[in-house]
């Protein structure tokens, strides 16, 4: 259970980023995010796991006060809460299985991990994660090798590998073509219904919401303006978030909602 | 809707041996002669536990450093030598070594001609400074100028490979497109290829300088100019308030070249300039034209004659080392 | 087409072009000229005299450069390079010996008026303040370093003939040199902030630096050849192989493990192994510290910053002295040469390390952060592999960098071939001098070859 209650975010610049947004996400449910650039999307994620400090509100996670939590607190709690990015962050020059066995890092001791000599539990739990996305085979290949679409999904078998209660995806398929997007959003809701995994996604494309979205959260400079069933959304709910009417920008196969 | 498990059958590989293997060989190949040449020096636990202890002793007696004005007048001029003679270096070695790149850059010369200079920049490189001036004693004599020539020597290899790869590197495009002008190799060189590599190249000329510096204090060790054998001297006397002073002095004007020398590289490398208001100008008439050719020549001609005052009596030079 | 569609509607400006550093070269040249004539022509009583010159130097010169400056600027400045004139020449010493820090600052203060007077005439023109003051401090700089450098330098004493019946010990020769240092640099600063062109006072300096410089260090290429020219080879060519083979013939193998005697090959074999240890545990420390001195990867601000001043501060120092010091502290043996090369290796090490770790990917680091690992271990996991092959390159580059060290730090002591060489000069052998040199650089040459094959292979 995620709760925001009263958020605002002002970043060391000015910019409010959040302005008083009140939402709650009961467990296992799978909802998407979408607004302008600049809206607070990555803001609502990244204030979930503690990478920005609210500055008035509060976010709690599993009752969790995130705010007051000690840095050993936040540390389960981020245990707790895989992310999943648009640029993937992976580390390149290493194996996939070494950057899946990186969400197993909170599990492991400190000089097992700075030996990288990683427990043998963990090892299967890592090799389960990418048989969960479908490419275990890859598992002794470098990182770098592996086509965009493969490599969303060693982020996915990293952010599973922590055996999360919450997977948090900022934009992940802004860069991927519409046939792997496609893929990894199957991936995502997939995981989200056998797993029963709180799913929150960012997403800029409408389309690809309305086909794998079930609550639909909309911001708009900072602001909540909708929120509520993904099924209710017509164009003039869209105007209300974006502030104009829909165009084929928005859509990732190009068409007309 | 189909997920990918129900599609395929996934066989988990084996976890490949050979890069473990070729890890574990690379640190048996470093640490075998690492533990055999340990031994051949001799370094035993109890050296080790003692040379912290030792150290310090060094260090309390070091404090406080002497800093009267004789230490003072007598080793700064020493300092200010080493950098000098850096200087000049690296200005000798930036003139050869960007003539040698240019000629011996791959992809502006001929094979037959870049091989030998690339060959000639590792063989330089091979040869440390202080080898090179107790080779060149017998012919300058000791003094600076030996130092200014092993480090301009010494300097002309790692400047010249790197400016050759930098040169390596360009975008061929440019080149091109001054060939396709009709511009000679000449032009394509100077128009082409060195424009877009000169703030690398003078980025690099920087760095070196700094190098030299440390390279020039350490060729005063064999009395070629310079503090090194003003630290020598001290060392052998013991003197170790003394060697202090040498030691903080060197350090101080190293660090602020270091410090000035990496602001410049930074501002070259970004080509940053500062904003500010323009200059004024007036244009020039017919009598001021020809009155500044006048005093331009009679300028230039009080500026030769000092240089040539200068230039006569070379034994005054020498004595003075 | 019509005339009427080729020219536009909108009458077009064509801009000046921007004024190159060069164009103000000779009037910089010509003030300079002008002020340092006056340095040697007027009489030692009329110190006015040289002040006058030095400001219709400086006008002049900004007249030639075509500079637009109003009366009041012109007054300001000839008010103030006359004072200075006056007042540094009236400071000058009469005997070299007195050259010394007080009496340089005091020269420094003559150049007060001239630094007041650039700083006010820039200010007026509506620079930003840094440039006027910049400028100021120019003339004062190089005022408080005039007379060291001109006692240093020395050479432009012959000038006092010139002046009959001047003091030929610190006359207008070192005079001269002063004025040619402080008027080159401090009209450089005036010029450049006046016209807006940096690269004119940088160019004036580097120039006059170089001027200083090859004049200290008696760099003369006419001396050079004329030295050439009659070189004497026989005293070192051709090298001694018999010495350096040894008579036993046994000159590399068996490898000898003990100390031997004051001769290759032990000390040549000691060299190579002070070469491998120190940049195996150099090299060792400093993969921790480069991690710690980086901003990506440092715990916290505090942390960083030490470690950031400790690695710039070791790395100053040159690898001699490193010697120098573990000499004193442990004795004059391999064990302090081997300690002296570590300290050099953590330093370059060290901080090469820690400037590729800072151009590491963040985005990793936020990912394995964001999964809840601790600190080090999310450094490990996410930044290590991204530096490795860089740092594996930089070990070995740093090996080649002390195999060159460890045959000199015998100079003082700390084991080695340096040792058999310092001894071999002390007699005059160069043949066998050279025949070391050329034993060492082939060494070199074939242990660079293979690091240079390993870290192509490796990266």
């Amino acid at each position: 259970m995620i709760e925001f209650t009263n958020v605002d975010v002002t970043y060391p610049n000015g910019y409010k980023a959040l302005k008083n947004v009140t939402v709650t996400i009961p467990d296992g449910e799978l909802v998407v995010i979408v607004g302008l650039s600049g809206a607070g999307k990555s803001t609502f994620l990244r204030a979930i796991n503690g990478f920005v400090p609210i500055t008035s509100g509060s976010v709690k996670v599993d009752g969790v006060e995130v705010r007051d939590a000690s840095q050993r607190e936040l540390r389960a709690l981020r245990a707790r809460v895989g992310m999943i990015y648009q640029t993937f962050n992976l580390v390149n020059r290493t194996t996939v299985l070494n950057n899946v066995l990186m969400g197993r890092l909170a599990n492991v001791g400190f000089t097992r991990a700075m030996l990288g000599l990683w427990p043998e539990d963990d090892r299967e739990i890592a090799l389960q994660a990418l048989e969960r996305v479908g490419i275990v085979e890859k598992a002794y290949v470098r990182a770098s090798d592996l086509s965009g679409g493969q490599q969303q999904r060693v982020g996915i078998a990293r952010a599973l590998a922590q055996e999360p209660r919450v997977l948090l995806a900022d934009e992940p398929v802004a860069s991927l073509d519409p046939v792997t997007s496609h893929m990894v959003m199957r991936d995502l809701h997939r995981i989200n219904r056998e797993l029963g995994i709180t799913t929150i996604i960012n997403l800029h494309f409408l389309d690809l919401a309305r086909t794998y979205g079930k609550r639909l959260i909309g911001l708009r400079n900072g602001e909540l303006v909708y929120d509520g069933d993904i099924a209710d959304v017509d164009e003039e709910t869209f105007r209300g978030i974006y502030g104009r009417s829909v165009t084929p920008d928005d859509l990732l196969e190009g068409a007309q909602l | 809707m189909t997920t990918v498990t129900e599609e395929t059958v996934q066989t988990r590989p084996k976890e490949p041996v050979g890069p473990k293997l070729f890890r574990w060989g690379i640190t048996l190949v470093i640490l075998i002669p690492a533990v055999l040449s340990a031994m051949g020096l001799s370094i035993t636990w109890e050296r080790i536990a003692s040379a912290p202890g030792e150290v310090w002793r060094l260090v309390r007696l070091m404090i406080p450093p002497e800093v009267s004005p004789e230490v003072i007048q007598r080793s700064m001029p020493k300092v200010m030598e080493s950098l000098f003679i850096a200087w000049i270096g690296t200005l000798i070695a930036a003139v050869i070594s960007l003539v040698l790149a240019v000629t011996g850059a791959r992809n502006i010369a001929k094979r037959w001609v870049s091989g030998p200079i690339q060959g000639l920049f590792i063989l330089i490189r091979a040869v440390p400074e202080l080898l090179l001036a107790m080779v060149l004693i017998p012919i300058t004599g000791l003094g600076p100028l030996t130092a200014v020539l092993a480090i301009g020597i010494h300097s002309i290899g790692t400047l010249g490979k790197l400016t050759a790869e930098a040169i390596e590197g360009i975008d061929q495009g440019p080149v091109e497109a001054m060939a396709s002008v009709g511009g000679g190799k000449l032009a394509q060189i100077r128009f082409g290829a060195l424009p877009q590599v000169m703030p690398v190249i003078v980025a690099y000329w920087l760095y070196r300088f700094e190098v030299n510096i440390r390279a020039s204090a350490v060729l005063g060790a064999i009395g070629a100019g310079g503090i090194g054998l003003e630290l020598v001297q001290q060392m052998q006397f013991r003197n170790w308030p003394r060697v202090a002073t040498v030691l903080i002095l060197t350090i101080i004007v190293v660090l602020s070249i270091d410090l000035i020398s990496a602001r410049l590289r930074r501002r070259i490398i970004t080509g940053r300039r500062e904003p500010g208001p323009v200059a004024v100008f007036r244009s020039a008439g017919t009598l001021q034209r020809i009155g500044m050719m006048l005093l331009a020549i009679a300028g230039a001609a009080v500026l030769v004659f000092i240089l040539v005052m200068l230039q006569t009596p070379p034994e005054n030079v020498l004595s003075r080392s | 087409m019509t005339t009427e569609a080729l020219t536009s509607p909108i009458p077009q400006v064509r801009p000046e072009a921007p004024r190159r550093a060069w164009s103000m070269a000779l009037p910089y040249l010509v003030a300079v000229a002008i002020g340092v004539a006056g340095a040697l022509l007027t009489l030692p009583t009329l110190g006015i005299g040289w002040g006058a010159l030095v400001a219709a130097g400086v006008l002049v010169g900004l007249w030639l450069g075509k500079v637009q400056l109003g009366t009041t600027d012109r007054v300001v400045l000839a008010v103030g390079l006359v004072a200075s004139g006056v007042l540094a020449y009236l400071m000058m010493p009469e005997v070299p010996e007195d050259v010394d820090v007080a009496t340089s600052l005091r020269f420094a203060g003559a150049w007060i008026p001239a630094a007041v007077a650039s700083w006010a005439v820039i200010s007026r023109r509506g620079a930003t303040p840094t440039v006027g003051l910049n400028s100021a401090f120019a003339w004062l700089l190089a005022g408080a370093f005039a007379l060291p450098a001109a006692e240093t330098v020395g050479v432009l004493r012959p000038l006092s003939s010139l002046r009959r019946g001047a003091e030929p010990v610190f006359g207008a020769g070192d005079y001269a040199a002063a004025g040619v240092f402080v008027l080159g640099v401090g009209i450089a600063a005036l010029y450049a902030a006046l016209t807006r062109l940096p690269a004119l006072a940088i160019s004036a300096s580097v120039v006059l630096f170089t001027a200083f410089s090859a004049f200290a260090t008696g760099f003369d290429v006419g001396l050079i050849v004329g030295n050439f020219s009659n070189i004497d080879l026989s005293g070192f060519w051709p090298p001694e192989w018999d010495w350096v083979i040894g008579e036993t013939g046994t000159w590399w193998w068996p490898p000898s493990w003990e100390f031997g005697a004051p001769q290759l090959p032990n000390p040549l074999m000691e060299t190579i192994r002070i070469a491998i240890v120190s940049s195996v545990i150099g090299c060792g420390i400093a993969l921790p510290l480069g991690f710690l001195a980086s901003t990506l990867t440092a715990p916290n601000k505090p942390t960083y910053l030490i470690a950031k001043g400790f690695l710039n501060l070791i790395r100053t120092m040159p690898d001699l002295f490193w010697a120098v010091i573990f000499v004193g502290a442990v004795g004059t043996n391999a064990f302090a040469g081997t300690l002296a090369m570590i300290a050099f290796s953590l330093a370059i090490m060290a901080k090469l390390f820690s400037e590729t770790v800072d151009d590491a990917k963040p985005g990793p680091l936020e990912a394995a952060r964001a999964t809840g690992a601790r600190h080090f271990p999310a450094v490990r996991a996410a930044v290590l592999p991204q530096v490795l092959p860089a740092y594996v390159a930089y070990a070995l580059y740093v090996f080649e960098l002390n195999l060159r060290a460890s045959a000199i730090i015998g100079l003082v002591g700390a084991g080695g071939i340096g040792r058999v060489l310092e001894a071999q000069r002390a007699f005059y052998q160069y043949d066998r001098i050279v025949a070391i040199v050329i034993v060492v650089t082939i060494i070199v040459f074939i242990l660079e070859r293979i690091s240079v094959w390993l870290r192509r292979r490796l990266t």
